[in-house]
């Protein structure tokens, strides 16, 4: 075990009903990194970032995956978020009648509370919550807003990482946020990332697509195939995919 | 005036050799169950906005009666004139009994057609003590039918040209008639019928219609009922449903004439991934009164329901839907979406809606709606400052607000046949133009 | 099996927190219902005869009545003659002057209960006639009320204070002869509110009156009659609890409401009474009938109930709007969890012209409750422009449970609108998961949707109302989630 990483995934093997997703992953980050995670459709991204939060419609059959201390797959999905996990929803939920501003106060003071630290009020949770929201250029009636309730979908995506801003979190796995954003939007989303970046926290970037990894420039890109990580490289390798896109990565496996 | 003993009419109608012991048997029974419920009353919640006295009292007589060559002429030439598609496969019943005067050859490709005598498992299921109990009229129905017609189509035929079933009640005095039409629809095949009620009959007369579905594994059923009475009829209807797996089946309910109309549906999506849909549409003008009462039962995982109504109410017009969404405890992944909408026109009329559901587990995702109103002030308005007059653009509102549930109709004859005539009812149409 | 379902029922089980019987000498009649009973009711309460004769003639209307079976709910028969109809404690004989006479071991009661009669009553403005089974016992902020000339007292001291107002308010919105449970109240009826809002008046505070069951074999049988005169203004709130039982004990209390013009009348329940345990053995059986009657135009009449006790909840809030332009609400939330079965709705009467509903019910079910919701509206062909939206919504948790809707739609006339939407959802994976994701536990995760599912209707509430109907719903949904 090199205790440096946050996170070690070994061998992880994942089913669902019946079908084999992931297929003996392996990947370590390491605190400050920033991983992007490219891959053809059903490669198996969201699968890992789901079981990375403990989605238990996803049955893992073998393999570990460590985060800081503990064995992740042993924690409940609240107990991972408290440690420090955020995973940043590709389709985040619509939740009618409860307000954004509650859930967020919620679930920063439930992490809180787990580090020993008081609960916030509403009046020092506004004022934490003042800049990151200008940041993310979301207007304050929305906090009044019911949970991604009537949201497009930019609004959703920037709502996901103003949540993330605000639970700060140490590892945040990203799933396709940069999908549906128009260029502002993909700007916007890109600072809130950058804003975070820092030598304690590590970043997990699943995306189709290049453009993001223009604004967020990744240390480390890893193809996602077949469930597994058939090819790693660095941001270099983001461009060649753009360029050439999946098919010679897969002869290039098919033929080992 | 003497009144009809409907024991007597009974114990002479099963006084003749050629009825089996199976159909003897069912007529008895039903003829039982009636005589201990009789007519529904208000006093029961299924009639509480309905009551049959018009017809109770109406004398309807139910006793078989030959048809003579000259009512068949008679007949046949209202007919031509009701007809919607000439080329179609084509059933008549005059006064419930088949005609002679049909197109359809008995078999054509594992479309059959026959008197039912005997007993038919899938048929017969739908029927007995539990059906004549919760729907007397049905009862009435089985113990009266002179011909329960039985259409059966194999396993694994689509047939896309519709086939009619004409129903005509015909004469000159004040006749009920108790057509009963059982279908039985085989393993991944389709069917479309137009089920067509007509009368020429300046008379009163009550048609009571009872209409048995067994669909089976993956079939498609469409079904358009289409009702065009003149205004002294009435009618009353049961149509039960019971749908196997992944079977479908489209109904369509188009009512625009008779005085009192009560139609019920009772469909039992039995088994996974079976799904129907009613689209309804009527027209109660003139001091008419229809009745639309659905069930529908969601018995199986991931069946899903859809029904939409429309009246349109006018001078002394009632307007009366109940529907009721049962989804029992195995239903998971349901889903039943119900909508009653209703325009209110007039000073005079009336409408009743009872939308219900009834749910068992938690897994489903329900829905109904019922909305009860005038047009639409700001579209009158849109049309109007387009340059519509008033009375135009009222009439263009309310066709529109029909003709949603039309578009569904899949047969184009009938589709356009209902345009056209709920267009007639209203003012101005002359002037639309190409719209029709 | 859903791991899920399985966590949620492995939750803590909480019990009733309100279940403690106080040891009160009590006045019992014996079991039983005749005439004489009736008299013996109407005497020990020193009557006029009109009263009496009315009581009469409502048990007599009753004794033709068959009690109703309409209603998506499922009991043992109610014996009748098993009941016990008037209990009284005991040394009410020398009244309390004050709450220093009150029997401390009643205080210790509401204290208990946590009802805000002594300090907490002084702090919080609120002024409570606490009904005891039957009898009204003490009464505070008499005076300040009676400054504003607002009467506020039980109502068998209204009997003897103000007849002529009971003569002519009492009944005419619930006649004797209006169901079943309402006919039997009216012959037997002990005691309960009685408030009168003077023209002009806007009521100083909040007006609170806290019911309990206490003596075993009791039914109780409250009357409320508020009349609002025109003009003034009032806001009402009642509370109910009951001792743990295993039996079953009838509640069927008869709620009167009169609006007069310009008047407006705000009624907020919380319900809490013993729902039975979770094998679903004992637990009030609630048959309760309110009406407002919106008599004068511009007259409001508003009912916010939150349901969440009682084994068999049968009540169904209702306006009639008679006034043109007067306006009816009704803003619910039923929740019924383990066995509880509730059947609860309303009625909205237009007859006068421009009259305006509004209906949002908010029901949810979990473990093995039924939870159905009845409405009506109804619009005379007098009410031009009659305006109602309703919507509907329900919640399940957990597959063994049920979630109804029976709402029924009457139009006579072409210039009223009417919606109605209900929709029927559960609490989903995605969401249970997404808030989980963020670090809530499942079970703040479930109480926080839930009340979110009910903030519509909590917003109605005055505001230390919805604090408690909030906290209720969150005890009341513990332990048989699944």
């Amino acid at each position: 075990m090199n205790n440096t990483n946050l996170l070690q995934i070994s061998d992880l093997h994942v089913e669902v009903e019946d079908r084999i997703i992931l297929n003996g992953l392996n990947l370590d980050v390491a605190p400050g990194e920033l991983h992007a995670i490219m891959g053809p459709n059903g490669s198996g991204k969201s699968t890992l970032a789901q079981v990375l939060a403990g989605r238990d419609k996803f049955e893992v059959t073998s393999g570990s995956i460590q985060f800081k201390d503990s064995d992740l797959l042993s924690l409940e999905p609240e107990e991972r978020a408290r440690e420090g996990l955020f995973l940043g929803f590709q389709y985040p939920v619509e939740i009618p009648g409860v307000n954004n501003a509650y859930l967020l106060k919620a679930a920063l003071n439930a992490k809180r509370a787990v580090n020993g630290k008081q609960e916030v009020d509403a009046f020092e949770f506004m004022k934490l919550i003042k800049d990151k929201m200008e940041l993310m250029q979301i207007p304050t009636d929305f906090l009044n807003r019911s949970v991604n309730e009537g949201f497009s979908g930019g609004e959703k995506k920037r709502n996901e990482i103003l949540q993330m801003l605000m639970l700060e979190p140490q590892l945040a796995v990203l799933d396709e946020t940069d999908s549906g954003l128009d260029v502002d939007a993909l700007k916007v989303v890109a600072t809130g990332i950058n804003t975070l970046r820092s030598p304690e926290r590590a970043t997990i970037l699943i995306t189709h697509y290049q453009r993001l990894l223009e604004l967020v420039v990744p240390d480390y890109v890893h193809v996602l195939y077949d469930g597994q990580i058939v090819k790693s490289g660095n941001k270099e390798l983001a461009q060649t995919l753009d360029e050439r896109g999946y098919d010679w990565v897969k002869i290039e496996t098919e033929k080992k | 005036m003497s009144t009809i003993n409907l024991q007597e009419v009974f114990d002479a109608s099963l006084d003749q050799p050629d009825i089996s012991a199976a159909s003897r048997s069912l007529r008895n029974e039903a003829m039982v169950s009636f005589n201990e419920t009789g007519f529904p009353s208000r006093k029961h919640e299924n009639w509480r906005y309905t009551d049959l006295k018009p017809i109770v009292s109406g004398e309807f007589d139910p006793s078989p009666q030959p048809i003579n060559s000259q009512q068949e002429k008679k007949a046949s030439q209202d007919i031509e004139k009701s007809i919607l598609d000439s080329k179609a496969l084509r059933l008549v019943f005059i006064n419930g009994q088949l005609s002679t005067n049909n197109t359809f050859p008995n078999e054509l490709n594992g479309l059959s057609i026959s008197k039912k005598t005997e007993s038919y498992k899938s048929i017969d299921v739908l029927q007995g003590k539990e059906l004549f109990k919760d729907y007397p009229l049905a009862a009435l129905n089985t113990a009266f039918s002179q011909r329960e017609t039985l259409i059966t189509l194999d396993e694994g035929i689509q047939i896309t040209k519709p086939l009619h079933l004409i129903h005509i009640n015909s004469g000159t005095e004040p006749r009920a008639i108790h057509p009963k039409i059982a279908i039985d629809i085989g393993t991944e095949s389709e069917l479309t019928i137009v089920q067509h009620f007509i009368s020429s009959n300046p008379e009163p007369g009550w048609t009571n219609s009872v209409t048995l579905i067994n669909q089976n594994k993956g079939s498609l059923l469409k079904l358009y009922r289409f009702q065009e009475y003149p205004h002294e009829q009435f009618h009353t209807e049961l149509l039960k449903s019971r749908l196997g797996n992944n079977a479908e089946l489209k109904l369509g309910y188009v009512d625009l004439g008779g005085k009192l109309v009560r139609n019920d549906v009772h469909i039992d999506l039995a088994e996974p991934g079976a799904a129907c849909s009613i689209d309804g549409v009527f027209l109660a003008i003139n001091g008419q009164h229809i009745d639309n009462h659905t069930l529908i039962e969601h018995s199986a995982p991931r069946t899903t329901s859809q029904e939409s109504f429309r009246g349109i109410i006018g001078e002394h017009g009632r307007g009366v839907f109940k529907g009721k969404v049962v989804v029992h405890r195995d239903a998971q992944g349901a889903d039943a979406q119900q909508s009653s909408d209703n325009l209110l026109l007039s000073e005079h009329g009336e409408i009743d809606a009872k939308p219900e559901l009834e749910i068992y587990t938690d897994d489903v995702k329900c829905s109904h709606g019922t909305t009860v109103g005038e047009l639409n002030l700001e579209q009158l308005f849109y049309l109007c400052s387009r340059g519509i007059d008033e009375t135009t653009a009222k009439g263009l509102l309310t066709f529109a607000f029909a003709n949603t549930i039309l578009q569904r109709i899949e047969v184009p004859e009938v589709r356009k046949r209902a345009a056209s005539s709920i267009a007639g009812e209203l003012p101005d149409h002359q002037n639309w133009g190409g719209l029709l | 099996m859903r791991t899920e379902d399985k966590e949620f029922s492995d939750l803590v089980k909480q019990k009733y927190q309100h279940g403690f019987v106080t040891d009160i000498e009590q006045e019992l009649v014996p079991p039983g219902l005749d005439e004489d009973v009736v008299r013996l009711i109407s005497k020990k309460k020193g009557e006029p005869l009109f009263l009496t004769n009315w009581r009469l003639k409502a048990y007599r209307h009753w004794l033709t009545m068959d009690e109703p079976t309409w209603a998506h709910v499922k009991y043992t028969p109610i014996d009748y003659q098993s009941i016990s109809y008037f209990a009284a404690p005991k040394n009410l004989d020398d009244a309390p002057k004050s709450l220093d006479e009150v029997d401390p071991a009643l205080l210790e009661t509401y204290d208990k209960l946590g009802i805000p009669l002594h300090e907490r009553a002084r702090l919080a403005g609120v002024a409570v006639d606490a009904v005891f089974d039957s009898v009204s016992v003490a009464t505070t902020f008499k005076e300040k009320l009676g400054e504003a000339g607002v009467v506020f007292c039980s109502f068998s001291e209204a009997v003897k204070t103000h007849p002529e107002l009971i003569e002519k308010y009492l009944g005419s919105v619930v006649p004797q002869r209006d169901n079943f449970f309402a006919a039997l109240n009216s012959a037997v009826f002990s005691d309960g509110s009685f408030v009168y809002i003077p023209k002009g008046v806007r009521c100083p505070m909040e007006l609170s009156t806290y019911f309990r069951i206490n003596a075993a074999n009791t039914g109780q049988f409250e009357r409320t009659l508020i009349i609002a005169d025109e003009g003034s203004h009032v806001s009402y709130l009642e509370g109910c609890t009951a001792p743990m039982r295993d039996e079953n004990q009838l509640h069927a209390a008869v709620v009167e409401l009169v609006a007069l013009e310009d008047a407006e009348i705000k009624y907020s329940t919380v319900q809490n009474w013993y729902p039975g345990d979770e094998n679903g053995v004992g637990g009030i059986y609630n048959f309760v009938t309110k009406r407002g009657d919106c008599r004068g135009a511009n007259s409001k009449i508003s009912w916010t109930q939150v349901e969440t006790g009682s084994a068999i909840t049968w009540k169904y809030p209702s306006c009639i709007l008679r006034g043109e332009n007067s306006i009816g609400e009704f803003y619910s939330v039923a929740l019924a969890n383990n066995y509880q079965q509730a059947d609860t709705g309303t009625k909205m009467v237009h007859i006068g012209a421009n009259t305006r509903s509004t209906i949002i019910s908010k029901g949810i079910s979990a473990g093995n409750a039924e939870n159905s919701y009845r409405g009506l509206v109804r619009i005379m062909p007098t009410a031009h422009g009659a305006r109602n939206y309703t919507q509907c919504d329900s919640l399940l948790i957990g597959d063994q449970c049920g979630a109804h809707t029976f709402p029924a739609v009457e139009s006579r006339n072409r210039n009223a609108q009417i919606e109605h939407e209900a929709t029927t959802s559960k609490i989903s994976d995605d969401q249970l998961f997404y808030c989980r994701q963020r670090g809530l536990s499942e079970e703040d995760t479930v109480n926080m949707i839930v009340n979110g599912f009910c903030r519509d209707v909590f917003k109605k509430l005055p505001m230390e109302f919805a604090v408690e109907a909030q906290a209720l719903l969150n005890v009341s949904l513990e332990g048989a989630v699944g």
